[in-house]
């Protein structure tokens, strides 16, 4: 290990004992090791935001082809640029909506992790931390609806919409701050009416006898599993029997107002996000599936670009009509970005050195570009951007201090986004 | 209830596990009988094992379970739902001393192991029924016509990897193409699940704190990396220009016309070795171990590097080597995946993290990895080795994750899976849920067909009487638990029967089931919308509609308010109700004053209390 450590330069060798303490305490011990943790600390803008939507581009999101073209690149491929509001800031042609509205966001271009596979590049994007099989790490939602609390009591701080089976969910926390996962936007929750021929009184004598059946066995396993179904319970019934539950309900929007979203499940699922915040919840997921393009690259960007385009126009404009900008950060996200190299199915493989995402609304700067790839879009040029510098940058938007320390069962220390350090030059 | 025979459930257990011989033929009905004593041996050899680590790490066994948990756990473990009433009833009144080691055997041989397994495999293996611009459901077939042979695991993993011809031909070629056009990703999933190693990192870059380096991958990528997945060629274009002129000629409407296209696109499938095809490092490969653009040579990660016989495919050369017995981790890899199958945590964790992982009871580790191999990776035999243990049937216990070692007091506490819940739910609503073929006669399948030899007029016939079909049919089927009050007929099949994977929003996937993108990419977590359904699902209806399994079971209860509430207890948990569970029940029906009303009443409550969704 030693003879190892001889052949690093530097900075390598300090990321190997910022990894090593990691390893063996959780999260990095050595604060000499922090970079730039103390400068963070003197430039920190309070956050402004009080909820989060959060777009998670599943599957790894081209970034030549959406949010950072190389126009006459040699990696380019046939995906044009087009200009936007923003001088000198382009886009691809798949993005005329987002181009328009270019003055209202920031785009970070030199996004990198070190996640190359799904499962884990998903995991770390969500958490901040690389899958251990000891512990499972809390995602973004659950910390923020912890740190920041339940405003309405009637809704789950924390919803997940289009989200796929492998979400971290919780994690260590506690049930109550999992989310709420929404499978069909337009189709809302289901099961929110009481069976036919089941009236209140019915159903209220039924729960208490529940209780009565039960408490053997909860008395039995008094464990975290079992008993957060019976919280669980709780939640459930005031939520059904609450009026907010009407907000799942897309389809009572003015019908021009929802096609402005576009018909599709993303699009569907940007106006419940919308709906729910309205109800305060704190932080909701939006995903979209099938960004994998290994094969056929460009014919998916024609009819995926679009889909995102048309519905995340709408969400900032809808949410900039509602006043909901002005307490709310939306960022656009994926585990990572795809290789500039066209292979021989037309498509674009993994790729975690470089990618983009995007971040706007409260206290974020408007027409902004942060860092940049190389000519080929392959490497970071400038300004790097690691996974959990991307999600501190979100916990400082919503005023989550970086370093709260929240302890899993086994008394391990995490944080909101490990060791990352929030992009400053995003605040406004 | 005594008066309903419990024979007929021994006489079942002696048929022996290959279903192609369903008579009681004597002779290998004692071969198992026989095959019995060293299966117990060997359990024997395993709790001694467990004993000895628990002794060393000053742990205590847990209660025995009792026959009611044992019997529970152990129908769920093997057929994925919970027994019928009668079957609850028949295995807790029998009087056989070895009662266990019967059910054991009868369960193995029943059709619900393979339905049970086949939702675990496909879970690993991410299948689902069509690909991107594939048809797939050979391949589902193929898998659960493999586990009801009990084809031996070494076989099975080898004729995934080495698979070659059309979907119709051979099923087993669904494992290339489930992932076609993405070959490293492919290979990379290989590794992890039968090798037990993640090179995934490895793709796109070395990692100084990783084993693996970008060279070793490509090595490895390069024995699988030449397969061919498309038929034809010039000849296949051909036709679908014919298809195309022909289509023309005809009236189509464009529905009809995509569906034609989709049938001709959906068998052009067929998997080749085209070897002379070659993996080159990538353009920027940045290590001064090889050249970008320089061909790779393939070669394995560990162990003894395969040679090719001249004429022999890549990948026919790496299926043997992973598969082979000789292969230190491939043997570990199964019996520790299965192993944590049974008793919830693994001897190391994480599965796909075994090289060089030090096992938490290294000698059992041994001992199972050894036992696999000895039983030619006979999996129902394994398995009935492993619920043979006496820690198998202990009272579970609960862990959470976590980094301690488990040293096995006993099983660990699960809920049940999402496919366990809904197929526990179909068991109660219907009969002989395997024998429905609601979703083998669908039209939303496409047909396979030799491509080259039909004729264009035919294909565009089948393609329009497919259309036909499915305007007959109405709506796609949903396979929900039917959102009618009163419905007319079950739409309802066990998930292992349903489309693959469940449409998101499903009752599976709102409990947690895979949307078969990741490994193993299910979950048991709680949500507000399970319990929503739990409440107000539709599946109530279902299960007190008339002639539902249940309510036929009730039927012969008559007027018997006692016998009523047993059999409700026994359908639901699998046990009799206790003193006071009997006076509340029988407050509930005293209440509730029609029995109807009683039934349809406690049955709910049962199935809200958290006993239901537990695994004891």
């Amino acid at each position: 290990m030693l003879e190892q450590i001889k052949n690093f330069d530097e900075v390598s060798r300090r990321a190997f004992a910022a990894h090593m303490a990691k390893a063996c305490f959780g999260v990095g011990m050595l604060p000499w090791l922090g970079t730039g943790a103390q400068a963070f600390a003197q430039q920190a803008k309070p956050g402004k935001a009080k909820k989060a939507i959060y777009l998670f581009m599943s599957g790894g999101m081209t970034h030549l082809d959406t949010f950072d073209p190389k126009p006459g690149g040699e990696t380019q491929g046939p995906t044009k640029a087009i200009s936007t509001s923003v001088n000198g800031v382009r886009l691809s042609e798949h993005f005329p909506k987002l181009a328009e509205r270019m003055n209202k966001l920031s785009i970070v271009r030199s996004m990198t992790t070190n996640q190359g596979a799904h499962a884990q590049g998903r995991y770390l994007a969500h958490t901040s931390y690389a899958p251990r099989a000891t512990v499972r790490h809390a995602a973004m939602g659950a910390w923020v609806a912890k740190a920041k609390g339940q405003i309405n009591k009637n809704v789950p701080a924390n919803v997940v919409i289009n989200g796929g089976s492998d979400h971290p969910g919780a994690g260590y926390m506690d049930l109550k701050f999992a989310p709420l996962p929404i499978g069909n936007p337009t189709a809302g929750l289901q099961n929110s009416k009481l069976l036919g021929g089941v009236t209140e009184k019915d159903f209220n004598r039924r729960l208490n006898l529940v209780a009565k059946f039960g408490n053997q066995f909860l008395a039995r396993y008094p464990y975290k599993e079992v008993q957060g179904y019976g919280d669980m319970y709780a939640e459930a019934i005031r939520l059904m029997q609450s009026e907010d539950v009407k907000a799942f309900d897309v389809k009572q929007e003015d019908s021009k107002l929802r096609a402005t979203y576009g018909s599709g499940n993303f699009g569907q699922g940007c106006l419940l996000a919308r709906r729910l915040l309205e109800r305060d919840v704190r932080f909701v997921e939006v995903q979209l599936g099938g960004w994998d393009t290994h094969v056929d690259n460009f014919e998916t960007l024609a009819e995926k670009g679009p889909q995102v385009d048309t519905a995340v126009a709408a969400l900032l404009d809808d949410l900039e009509r509602t006043g909901l900008l002005d307490e709310t950060v939306v960022v656009l996200t994926s585990e990572f970005g795809r290789s500039p190299k066209i292979n021989e199915r037309v498509g674009r493989d993994h790729h975690p050195a470089v990618y983009s995402s995007l971040i706007a609304g409260a206290g974020i700067k408007g027409g902004y570009v942060h860092g940049a790839s190389d000519d080929r879009g392959h490497f970071v040029d400038d300004d790097e951007v690691t996974v959990a510098d991307f999600n501190a940058t979100i916990a400082q938007a919503l005023g989550i201090p970086t370093d709260r320390i929240e302890y899993s069962a086994s008394k391990r220390p995490f944080k909101i986004a490990n060791d990352g350090v929030p992009v400053q030059a995003v605040f406004s | 209830m005594r008066s309903i025979s419990c024979a007929a459930l021994f006489a079942v257990s002696l048929i022996v596990y290959s279903p192609d011989s369903r008579a009681a033929d004597d002779q290998r009905a004692a071969r198992l009988e026989a095959s019995r004593a060293p299966i117990l041996a060997a359990a024997a050899r395993i709790d001694q094992l467990i004993e000895a680590d628990r002794t060393k790490h000053g742990v205590a066994a847990s209660l025995p379970a009792n026959d009611r948990i044992f019997m529970r756990r152990v129908y769920l473990d093997i057929t994925g739902t919970i027994p019928t009433g009668q079957e609850a009833f028949d295995f807790l009144d029998a009087k056989e001393k070895n009662k266990r080691e019967i059910l054991i055997d009868y369960l193995l041989a029943s059709d619900g192991y393979a339905s049970n397994y086949y939702n675990y495999w496909a879970d690993v293996l991410r299948i689902k029924s069509a690909g991107s611009g594939v048809e797939l459901h050979s391949y589902v077939e193929w898998v659960k016509e493999s586990l009801k042979k009990n084809k031996p695991y070494d076989e099975f993993v080898y004729e995934l990897l080495s698979a070659s011809g059309t979907p119709s031909e051979n099923g087993a070629v669904g494992y290339y193409l489930r992932d076609q056009g993405m070959p490293l990703d492919n290979l990379s999933n290989t590794v992890s699940i039968f090798l037990g190693t993640q090179i995934g990192c490895a793709q796109c870059h070395d990692h100084p704190f990783e084993r693996w380096t970008q060279k070793d991958f490509y090595e490895m990528a390069a024995f699988t990396y030449s397969v061919n997945t498309r038929a034809g060629g010039k000849e296949y274009q051909q036709q679908r220009r014919a298809i195309a002129a022909e289509i023309k000629k005809r009236n189509l409407t464009p529905q009809q016309r995509q569906l034609v296209n989709q049938l001709a696109r959906y068998n052009q499938w067929e998997l080749s070795d085209a070897d002379n095809r070659l993996l080159r490092f990538p353009k920027d490969y940045d290590y001064g171990n090889a050249k970008a653009n320089d061909a790779v040579t393939p070669k394995t990660i560990f162990g003894e590097n395969p040679r090719l016989r001249d004429g022999q495919a890549r990948r026919e050369a790496f299926a043997s080597w992973a598969t082979s017995k000789e292969n230190p981790l491939f043997a570990k890899v199964i019996a520790n995946r299965l192993w944590k199958k049974v008793m919830g945590v693994g001897l190391i964790e994480p599965l796909d993290d075994i090289e060089g992982a030090e096992a938490s009871n290294p000698e059992l580790m041994k001992f199972l990895a050894y036992a696999m191999v000895r039983l030619d990776f006979n999996m129902k035999q394994y398995l009935r080795m492993l619920m043979n243990t006496d820690v198998y049937q202990r009272r579970a216990v609960y862990r959470e994750v976590s980094e301690e070692p488990f040293h096995f007091p006993g099983p660990t506490l699960r809920r049940m899976t999402a496919e366990q819940i809904w197929d526990s739910l179909v068991t109660l609503s219907m009969n002989e849920p395997l024998a429905s073929t609601y979703e083998q006669n669908s039209p939303y399948r496409f047909p396979y067909f030799d491509i080259q030899s039909t004729s264009p007029s035919a294909i565009v016939d089948r393609g329009v009487a497919l259309y036909k079909d499915r305007q007959n049919r109405g709506k796609k089927p949903s396979m929900s638990m039917s959102g009618a009050k009163k419905p007319t007929g079950p739409s309802l099949a066990r998930a292992s029967e349903m489309r693959q994977p469940a449409a998101a929003g499903h009752f599976l996937r709102d409990f947690g089931a895979s949307d078969r993108e990741l490994i193993s990419g299910s979950n048991r977590d709680p949500t507000v919308s399970q319990i929503l359904t739990l409440i107000n699902g539709k599946h109530h209806y279902q299960i007190v509609r008339e002639g539902s399994q249940l309510m036929e079971l009730l039927a012969k209860a008559d007027r018997d308010q006692k016998l009523r509430i047993r059999i409700i207890y026994l359908s639901i948990l699998g046990r009799e109700p206790n003193s006071t569970e009997s006076r509340l029940a029988m407050n509930v029906f005293a209440q509730a004053k029609q029995a109807n009303r009683g039934n349809r009443e406690l049955i709910w409550i049962l199935l809200n209390t958290p006993e239901f969704m537990f695994i004891q």
